[in-house]
């Protein structure tokens, strides 16, 4: 009994000592945290009080009281209130500490209005790093947004210039941000914590760098590209680095040039003939072609990096450098110009001693703006001469065709030529000097639109927008269904069976079939039961004797032949003799001939052979190989072919149809 | 005796009894207390609009170096508190913290908390009494030191500019760039040529730039009418490095009239790149407060088929207000435009906040919504895979769906590499676009762990030798990258197509090395008849990278006749079209079309006769 009442006194003494130890620890606690707030707020007034008369005293109005936060009214109300650059910041710090989201929004919407409330533009970029370091740790995702809504060159600015001033100790913070970020805006933001006033240490920029994803030869790159800024070059050190400059890589003639306009901008225009001799002696024949135009390219570079500041000047300048006018250096100024002032550019070329090469210069300007900035191009249209509008269109459309193909073809009925197809002829040089071949770019441009969408680019084609006439949208969507043959035959020979089929025009899924069977001929033959009959399903046929016949398969397309009606048969073995016409060596065609199935065929393969022999379409025969095929003759054709002989064959390969070449 | 003694006890534990009810009928008024401090600060908090959640920071007038780091975990409220205490240190405090900050030891994690406060305290310390802070200055090591030379250059100069620059002339060179910056801040009214002069001097010219730069805009915002007005008057002032302050003047103005004198502002300027920057920046500031009127302001800019201008109102106008953005872009006639706004608007919604976008996807047009699941599973995929699936799975239209895939393998690939790739390989949904996906798992993969990215692409058959493995791609993505590694996985790569593939893509990376006597060699161990895909496929690539007598020597060593020929015939057509280039001699042009096959002759000499 005793025992068991000892062990009840025991839980009990227990007990209440564990209660005890728990509610005075609690009270202790309590106590503590509470005198020290009371400490604190007397600690604040007093300081305060001190303050007052202190030279910090401003800040006053901004403190907290009470372990909590004065209200925030405004960015300005803050800078109003305090008496220098640390007070301002020891203020802001302190309601950006306690700030919610939508205080945080305030702050860096008022930081950027104009004028800013805040005395220099590097503490307007610190204030607004410390809200982004708060922001990122509330909602990354807001943060992000601040910086997307400005326009692109604001928020290239802002993120320099807040990174720049961000804090070293919120690193982490800034690696996050920037690391969400894409291409350019990381780039600049990286580039800003370099050029920082905060001094990262070299090894802790290597640290970032490598976390923000860039490899360790680039970030070197960034951060010595700022020293060697800094640094100025003579002629001695560039000279040298143009000797030892490995020519294949480009990073290496990239800084390169920019070393060759750094001295030149330094040295004046009279050092430009030095430098451009230092090019013409790095460009040998010992070079890649790549290369080579990498180190021309590199020329104009110093140019247009020495134009910005006095394009006029460096024109004249340039002009008078050699006797002969290389057009090439006058345009890279003239392009610099143009953003200068565009009506002092086209009155200069007006004059009699550029007249001659006036034209050229305006193609390249236009063809530089439109590829650097095709929207800057097209709203400053106006600016460029009207008679080269529909060269500027169509600059525009090849360059907008890179990114948004199917928005290029808007532009196409703005051109006077449209819709002039590759099919009509355009003589050499009435368009364009440099771009003999625009019908060829509408073309390319359209093909572009139908490989990266050509369900768009049929309803394009089809609407009224595109301002074409019947004939002339069959050629066009021949061209979609060629470029969809290329990466999915199969919806597009779907897409072409529902297409009506107008008369007198081929069907497209002909089209189809002949280009997959310039890559698969097998599968192409299955498809061709499917084509509608008549024109288009003979077009489809001889489509593929010509891919049988290149792939020395002449009995199979002899065969395939034999699914077609009698009345297009000979047409299409027709085909097929043509096709081995235009064999080379002469083995090879003497051995297509003797596989034709009969001797009207043979006889048709030699006739063409000889007689389009050294023209693009045969490769010459001698004489004695001419003698060799006219056993394949028929009496008509040997005939044909002996009236042919004694005409001047020279003068009629003249008339033949030339290939146009596009020229890019 | 045992009683007495539990008597004691039992007394001893009504003591204690006691007191707990004694404290217990205390604490109230002390819990009281407390909670009137809680209180305050709550109602301060709804006042403001901040909270105290994150830490309080009390005026630390007599706290130390340690209490910063003992009382605060997070560094904003940190910094906050260390300027509160530096902020309001006197000189003999600002010494004391000065030497605390330097004595004490610093995790890795802190380190940059050293530098942080030796440059604030230094600063100070240095404006009340610049020997001081010199004297403490020149006992610190160059790597200490430096971050207390922006502070005592700045006090100096802003007493005695000439025995700042001199003092800095003193100093490690490698540290003058920063003396430089203290100095130019607070000389700012001295002549440009000065301060450009020293920072020529100091190594750092750009920053003196820019800050003259900036201390010429505060003069310039004073008055922005003046200073418009002798902007565009002045020749000189149209420069694109200039456009910094043309920008903000235009901004003031029409912080001051209003977006009606937009067209004045963009028609005095004469440079169309200027122009359409202007326009853009002044439209972004206008859809901040009024985006209906910039965005019609935008529809009026002449010749912009593409709207690039109303992009730029509306990227604003939906990170603001998304919904009304979208509203008035609906408005618009059909076009591609409209899509691309409505594509802009939707983006930045699911941005704002994805969770609740998903609750409200049916709110938005049936004709958008696969174009908004896409962007969601883009913002959901960052935190949770499971979400951005569940949304994909809803997804039914081939385009969008591919793209919002490519952003989960993308996303998902960081995480769990094995899970992602047999989603790919697995998910009957993928089938269409699974080797574009492919394509991008293993370019991420290869670059972040190669030896798991060919495991992945061997575990997986090939229906026969015409089949490319996935190997390929891997050896693919490393070519450029690691050559050498991507050589050393040749054996590795099953026979038939993807061996072939897999060595070209090897020789292509060995050419652009210069290294295509290896990548020659290379393709003699193949079969004879993969040799001539083989040789074929580095024609256009040596013709481009190798110089003419690199080629003339490399012809011959070439095994497989077809590839000579059109190596030989690449050079002898980029030849024929280069205008830079001079042209072949006729020895080489001999040699070059003794490799052409005489079918191609003809063709050739036709082509070139052009």
């Amino acid at each position: 009994m005793n025992k068991s009442k000892k062990n009840v006194y025991i839980v009990a003494i227990i007990l209440c000592f564990l209660i005890c130890v728990g509610i005075l620890g609690t009270l202790f606690l309590m106590n503590r945290d509470n005198s020290n707030a009371l400490v604190r707020d007397s600690e604040t007034r007093h300081s305060d009080h001190r303050d007052q008369g202190a030279r910090d005293s401003g800040s006053a109005g901004s403190q907290r009281r009470n372990g909590s936060y004065e209200p925030f009214h405004s960015v300005a109300e803050i800078v109003k209130q305090s008496s220098s650059l640390l007070d301002t910041k020891r203020a802001l710090l302190r309601v950006v500490d306690g700030a919610n989201e939508e205080v945080l929004l305030r702050i860096f919407h008022e930081t950027l209005e104009v004028p800013s409330p805040l005395d220099s533009l590097d503490t307007k970029y610190w204030v607004q790093s410390i809200v982004l370091t708060k922001l990122i740790n509330l909602n990354e995702v807001k943060a992000h947004v601040l910086i997307e809504q400005l326009d692109e060159e604001d928020a290239e600015s802002v993120l320099y210039g807040v990174m720049r001033e961000w804090s070293q100790v919120h690193t982490n913070e800034a690696i996050e941000f920037l690391s969400t970020l894409d291409g350019e805006l990381k780039r600049l933001g990286f580039r800003g914590l370099i050029d920082g006033g905060n001094y990262l240490s070299r090894a802790a920029l290597f640290e970032i760098g490598r976390e923000l994803g860039y490899n360790e030869d680039y970030i070197g790159n960034l951060i010595d590209r700022r020293q060697q800024d800094q640094k100025p070059i003579s002629l001695d050190d560039l000279e040298t680095d143009f000797v030892s400059v490995d020519v294949e890589e480009v990073f290496q003639l990239f800084q390169l040039r920019r070393k060759a306009i750094r001295y030149v901008l330094a040295e004046g225009l009279d050092s430009l003939p030095t430098v451009l001799e230092l090019f013409e002696k790095l460009s040998t024949d010992n070079m890649s072609d790549q290369s080579a135009f990498m180190v021309d390219h590199g020329r104009l570079d110093v140019i247009s990096g020495i134009s910005a500041e006095d394009p006029a000047g460096v024109f004249e300048f340039v002009l008078r450098l050699d006797e002969d006018i290389d057009v090439d250096l006058l345009s890279a100024v003239s392009e610099q110009w143009f953003a200068y002032d565009p009506d002092a550019l086209w009155n200069r070329l007006q004059d009699e001693d550029v007249r001659s090469v006036q034209a050229d210069i305006i193609e390249d300007v236009i063809d530089h703006w439109a590829r650097r900035d095709p929207h800057l191009a097209l709203v400053s249209l106006d600016r460029f001469p009207a008679e080269f509008h529909d060269q500027a269109y169509l600059e525009i459309a090849q360059a907008m065709s890179y990114n948004s193909p199917v928005e290029a073809l808007e532009l196409l009925p703005m051109v006077s030529i449209w819709p002039e197809t590759p099919a009509d002829q355009f003589p050499d040089g009435e368009f364009s000097v440099r771009a003999p071949r625009p019908n060829f770019h509408i073309a390319q441009i359209i093909s572009d639109a139908a490989a990266a969408d050509p369900l768009a680019t049929i309803e394009w084609l089809n609407s009224d927008s595109s301002q074409l006439d019947d004939s002339t949208r069959q050629q066009y969507l021949d061209t979609v269904f060629e470029s969809w043959a290329r990466t999915d035959p199969e919806n597009a020979f779907e897409m072409a069976l529902q297409t009506p089929l107008k008369e007198g025009t081929i069907a497209l899924e002909a089209t189809v079939v002949e280009w997959l069977a310039f890559r698969d001929v097998d599968r192409a033959i299955t498809l061709l039961p499917r084509v509608r009959e008549g024109k288009s399903r003979l077009e489809a046929y001889r489509g593929i004797a010509y891919q049988l016949e290149e792939e020395d398969r002449i009995s199979d397309a002899i065969k395939l032949g034999n699914q077609l009606p009698e009345y297009e048969r000979a047409e299409y073995l027709q085909s097929i003799a043509f096709s081995v016409s235009r064999r080379s060596p002469f083995n090879h065609l003497e051995a297509g001939i003797r596989e034709l199935p009969t001797k009207d065929l043979q006889s048709s393969a030699a006739r063409s052979s000889m007689m389009f022999s050294g023209t693009f379409m045969s490769a010459e025969l001698t004489d004695q190989e001419k003698d060799q095929l006219k056993k394949y003759l028929t009496a008509d054709d040997k005939m044909m072919v002996e009236m042919m002989e004694s005409v001047d064959l020279d003068k009629l390969k003249e008339e033949l149809p030339k290939i146009p070449i596009p020229t890019q | 005796m045992t009683d007495i003694r539990w008597t004691g006890s039992f007394r001893y534990t009504g003591v204690l009894v006691l007191a707990v009810i004694l404290l217990c009928v205390l604490s109230p008024q002390e819990i009281a207390a407390s909670n009137g401090v809680v209180q305050d600060s709550s109602d301060a908090e709804l006042e403001s609009g901040t909270n105290s959640d994150s830490q309080p920071s009390p005026t630390l007038t007599e706290a130390s170096i340690q209490d910063l780091f003992r009382d605060y975990t997070d560094d904003l409220s940190r910094l906050s508190a260390a300027y509160d205490l530096i902020g309001a240190a006197d000189e003999a405090k600002l010494i004391d913290l000065f030497d605390q900050s330097i004595k004490r030891k610093y995790t890795q994690e802190y380190r940059s908390w050293k530098s942080e406060l030796i440059s604030l305290i230094s600063t100070q310390l240095a404006a009340i009494n610049l020997d001081k802070a010199v004297s403490l200055y020149d006992a610190q090591p160059l790597d200490d030191a430096k971050y207390m030379l922006y502070g005592i250059t700045h006090a100096w100069a802003s007493k005695d500019f000439d025995g700042a620059v001199e003092f800095v002339r003193n100093q490690d060179a490698s540290m003058q760039w920063v003396a430089l910056r203290g100095i130019v801040d607070a000389s700012l009214s001295l002549p440009d040529a000065t301060l450009l002069d020293l920072g020529t001097e100091f190594g750092d010219l750009a920053y003196v730039e820019r800050a003259i730069r900036d201390h010429k805009l505060k003069i310039d915002l004073i008055d922005p009418d003046a200073t418009w007005i002798s902007l565009i008057n002045d020749p000189t002032s149209h420069l694109q490095e200039n456009f910094f302050r043309i920008e903000n003047v235009a901004n003031a103005l029409i912080e001051k009239y209003g977006v009606a004198e937009a067209d004045n502002l963009l028609s005095s300027i004469n440079s169309p790149t200027l122009n359409f920057k202007l326009r853009k920046s002044i439209l972004t500031k206008v859809a901040l407060n009024e985006p209906e009127t910039a965005f019609d302001y935008a529809l009026e800019t002449p010749n912009d088929v593409f709207g690039s201008m109303l992009a730029t109102v509306v990227n604003t106008w939906a990170s603001i207000d998304p919904e009304r953005a979208l509203t008035r872009v609906r408005l618009l006639e059909p076009s591609t435009v409209r899509d691309r706004l409505q594509h802009i608007v939707i983006s930045s919604w699911t941005r704002r906040d994805p969770t609740k976008f998903l609750d409200s996807l049916e709110s938005v047009p049936t004709d958008l919504r696969e174009t908004a699941r896409m962007n969601l599973i883009g913002q959901l995929s960052k935190y949770s895979i499971e979400d951005a699936l569940a949304v994909f799975a809803d997804m039914s239209e081939a385009a969008t769906e591919e793209k919002a895939a490519l952003t989960i393998v993308a996303a998902w690939i960081d995480k769990n590499p094995d899970a992602t790739f047999q989603w790919i390989v697995s998910n009957s949904k993928t089938e269409a676009y699974r080797n574009r996906l492919l394509e991008s798992f293993f370019e991420k993969l290869t670059d972040q762990d190669a030896d798991k990215a060919i495991e992945l692409a061997l575990s997986q058959p090939i229906s026969d030798e015409k089949d490319i493995g996935l190997e390929a791609m891997v050896i693919d993505e490393l070519k450029f990258s690691d050559t050498d590694r991507a050589l050393g996985l040749l054996n590795r790569v099953r026979q038939g197509a993807t061996q072939i593939a897999a060595f070209e893509s090897v020789a292509t990376g060995l050419i652009y090395e210069r290294r295509t006597d290896e990548a020659i060699e290379l393709g003699k161990t193949l079969s004879e008849q993969a040799q001539i895909s083989y040789y074929d496929s580095m024609t256009f690539t040596i013709a481009n990278k190798e110089p003419l007598e690199k080629i003339l020597e490399i012809l011959p060593n070439i095994p497989v006749e077809e590839a000579q020929s059109d190596l030989a015939e690449n050079v002898l057509m980029f030849r024929s079209f280069r205008r830079d280039k001079e042209p072949l001699s006729s020895e080489d042009k001999d040699t070059l079309l003794g490799y052409v096959a005489p079918s191609e002759l003809q063709r050739l000499k036709f082509l070139m006769s052009r």
